[in-house]
């Protein structure tokens, strides 16, 4: 907590919600906020009615903040059940009364520590394992209030929201089953694009994924790794509505996301004539106004009148990777981005990867089954083997007990966690003029 | 010209025509198989024409429809591969006509005319259906084209681009069931098959989009429908094989042009 040090010379327990241990007794946390609650609605004579406190001990159900799409997905499964709007208006209510705070960056809710004083202190978020902590100190709002005073200024949210890593997170010590949670929506950048909530998918009788949550949000980096046959591509194609869900659900909180995917394989027929450019124009009607802009970004303007068929594994990644940006997405799924690929074309693609997300602001997914250089270009990682094992912070992971044993600790150690650099001199320049010289860097 | 000559030769220049475009899809789909499902598929169509005594064009296109029908839903199904599924649907179909066709003691039905076509025997009313529904056939793989086109270079990327592949599928299924029901008439349903496949894959020597390719298809069909006809008539050949034969030679000749596009 040394961060907070400078903030405030008055710093104690009681004014920082602490982030909670790993092994705490959470029911108590739950049992504490209700009777809290009930104490102050019958202050202030308001009714906290049975549809109010069930949506109130969802939002405690943990230390992460919730959604309200996940909220309203727990509430099907109870047998009185509850329309929508009677959970938002639940949700008002106890936003009203200071039992929760609205997290407005995610797009989500969390229990309030101290809801009788009456403040809407800054909160501290954790971008690994989702967790919220809350600071309590009445002077920040006092200056706040001064500062917005002064400018004639009218303040109708007053949340600061504060990213970073969790003491557990930020040592990198994850120790148990929950210091990574599976289903908590984790790192952020921007709002949920989409979200799974306890997917299950069959296919000719198996289960080949169950129980997998996951979500992914504008300007971050996921991926999922995990060995062959784990069910990777399942997921993917799920998530995509490719597939028939058998149980769980698929949110997308923004309406209508546009998609831009990149498949693992594609197969033409020979005898279908087709260059790259008029592949790039199927894209939609807008496509051939950006295609020439789209093809220099991903390093492929020298390709536009090849056959398709004609390319090489990483030319074609670089084309599909286009095809898919044409639609200014706002989600890019990239399943196996890299396959048949050369060590050093993967190194140059992940980092393409990387620029386009600063570029696009788009939420990024991909697949990968190696190791060694997915790690480098990621913002969290899922480790999924028909369910999630982990995820979270690329080096919580690779640290986690349930990923070593997935992949032997043989494996894991020889992974170099490295992170990537942005100064790094690529093929952004890329036009017809030069070839492949510039891709030859180490 | 006689009038029995014009009308072959307008009908079968029409349909080759018409197929061509739909043959290319048949190439880049891998559906050669499906075609010839389908033809075989016809035979109980002439049966149950025969048997209750309606119109054996609509017959084979409503057995040639149906069989698409129940190919699309097999395949849905995913339990057994399409290539089994379309060898189990096309010979069972094919078997049960010839069954009921040997049945019917009272009539000899000319087998050879439907296996092999008999161009010659186009009426005018051939001619209209032809024009009429071929043409209504081809208008709507236009509308469908790019979507289609879409689909099949890559079913799943076309989905989440938004196309409605179930929909658009089972459109092409159906349109290609009535243009291969059209055609039997013209080389027979054991050469039906060569109608469509013969002028796309020497078009695809020619060709460097897939708009060109189908036109190019187009083209050489209805050179080989006439060469075919002339080389039946000179040399007293049957005229669906003379026709295949011809579009044969294009393929062969046309050889040298191989070459990969751009």
């Amino acid at each position: 907590m040394h961060e907070n040090q400078q903030m405030s010379d008055t710093i104690t327990d009681q004014a920082l919600t602490a982030f909670p241990e790993g092994n705490h007794d959470h029911r108590a946390c739950i049992d504490k906020a209700l009777d809290r609650a009930e104490a102050i609605c019958a202050e202030r004579k308001v009714r906290l009615t049975p549809v109010r406190a069930r949506v109130l001990e969802l939002v405690w159900a943990s230390h992460a903040p919730v959604g309200a799409y996940g909220l309203l997905d727990e509430l099907k499964n109870d047998k009185a059940g509850a329309a929508a709007p009677t959970i938002y208006r639940a949700l008002e209510f106890l936003l009203e009364q200071g039992l929760i705070h609205r997290i407005e960056s995610l797009n989500a809710y969390v229990g309030c520590d101290h809801p009788d004083s009456g403040h809407s202190g800054p909160i501290l978020i954790c971008r690994a394992c989702g967790q919220a902590a809350e600071i309590e100190d009445n002077g920040i709002g006092a200056v706040m209030a001064r500062w917005a005073g002064h400018a004639g200024f009218e303040v109708e949210t007053p949340v600061i929201e504060l990213k970073g890593l969790c003491p557990r997170c930020g040592d990198g010590v994850s120790g148990g089953e929950s210091s990574v949670p599976a289903s908590v929506p984790a790192p952020h950048s921007g709002p949920t694009l989409i979200e799974a909530v306890n997917l299950r998918v069959v296919l000719s009788g198996l289960d080949i994924i169950s129980n997998v949550s996951l979500s992914v949000h504008k300007g971050e980096i996921v991926t999922i790794i995990g060995p062959n046959g784990a069910g990777k591509t399942t997921l993917v194609r799920a998530l995509l509505g490719l597939l028939p869900i058998k149980e769980g659900r698929v949110f997308h909180p923004l309406s209508d996301p546009v998609i831009g995917y990149v498949p693992q394989k594609i197969d033409i027929d020979e005898t279908l004539p087709l260059t790259v450019k008029r592949f790039l124009d199927l894209a939609g009607p807008q496509a051939s106004k950006r295609r020439e802009k789209v093809l220099a970004e991903v390093g492929a303007a020298h390709l536009e009148a090849r056959p398709l068929q004609r390319l090489s594994g990483g030319e074609l990644r670089r084309v599909l990777l286009a095809r898919a940006l044409l639609r200014q997405p706002d989600l890019l799924v990239l399943d196996e981005p890299v396959q048949g690929v050369d060590v050093i074309g993967q190194a140059e693609l992940y980092q393409l990867i990387s620029r386009l997300r600063d570029n696009y602001g788009c939420g990024i997914l991909m697949v990968s089954h190696d190791l060694h250089v997915v790690m480098a270009a990621t913002d969290r990682v899922v480790c999924l083997n028909h369910h999630v094992c982990c995820q979270g912070l690329p080096e919580t992971v690779s640290k986690h007990p349930e990923y070593l044993s997935l992949f032997g600790p043989e494996e894991a150690r020889g992974m170099a966690v490295y992170t990537h650099h942005h100064d790094h001199r690529h093929d952004d320049g890329h036009d017809e003029g030069h070839d492949h010289e510039d891709h030859d860097h180490g | 010209m006689d009038d029995l000559v014009f009308r072959a030769l307008l009908g079968g220049v029409g349909l080759a025509m018409i197929a061509a475009p739909f043959g290319a899809f048949v190439v880049w789909r891998r559906m050669a198989y499906f075609g010839a499902a389908l033809a075989h598929a016809a035979i109980l169509g002439i049966a149950l024409g025969f048997l209750f005594e309606i119109n054996i064009t609509v017959a084979i296109l409503v057995i040639c429809g149906l069989s698409a029908l129940t190919l699309s839903w097999f395949e849905r199904q995913q339990a057994l591969s399409s290539d089994t599924i379309l060898g189990i649907l096309a010979h069972g179909a094919l078997a049960l006509g010839l069954i009921v066709i040997a049945l019917q003691d009272k009539l000899r039905i000319d087998l050879m005319a439907y296996l092999f076509g008999d161009i010659l025997a186009l009426g005018p009313s051939d001619i209209l259906l032809i024009y009429g529904g071929g043409g209504a056939a081809l208008a709507i793989l236009l509308i469908i084209w790019r979507p289609l086109l879409s689909l099949t270079i890559h079913a799943d990327l076309a989905r989440v681009e938004g196309v409605k592949v179930e929909r658009t599928r089972l459109v092409f299924m159906l349109l290609l069931a009535l243009v291969v029901g059209l055609a039997m008439k013209i080389v027979g349903l054991l050469l039906v098959t060569s109608l469509f496949i013969i002028p796309a894959a020497c078009a695809r020597r020619f060709a460097t989009t897939p708009e060109a390719m189908a036109a190019v298809g187009a083209l050489i069909g209805a050179v080989a429908v006439a060469l075919g006809l002339w080389a039946s008539f000179y040399w007293d050949l049957p005229s669906g094989p003379a026709i295949v034969m011809a579009a044969i030679a294009f393929f062969i000749v046309s050889t040298p042009f191989s070459r990969r596009i751009a």
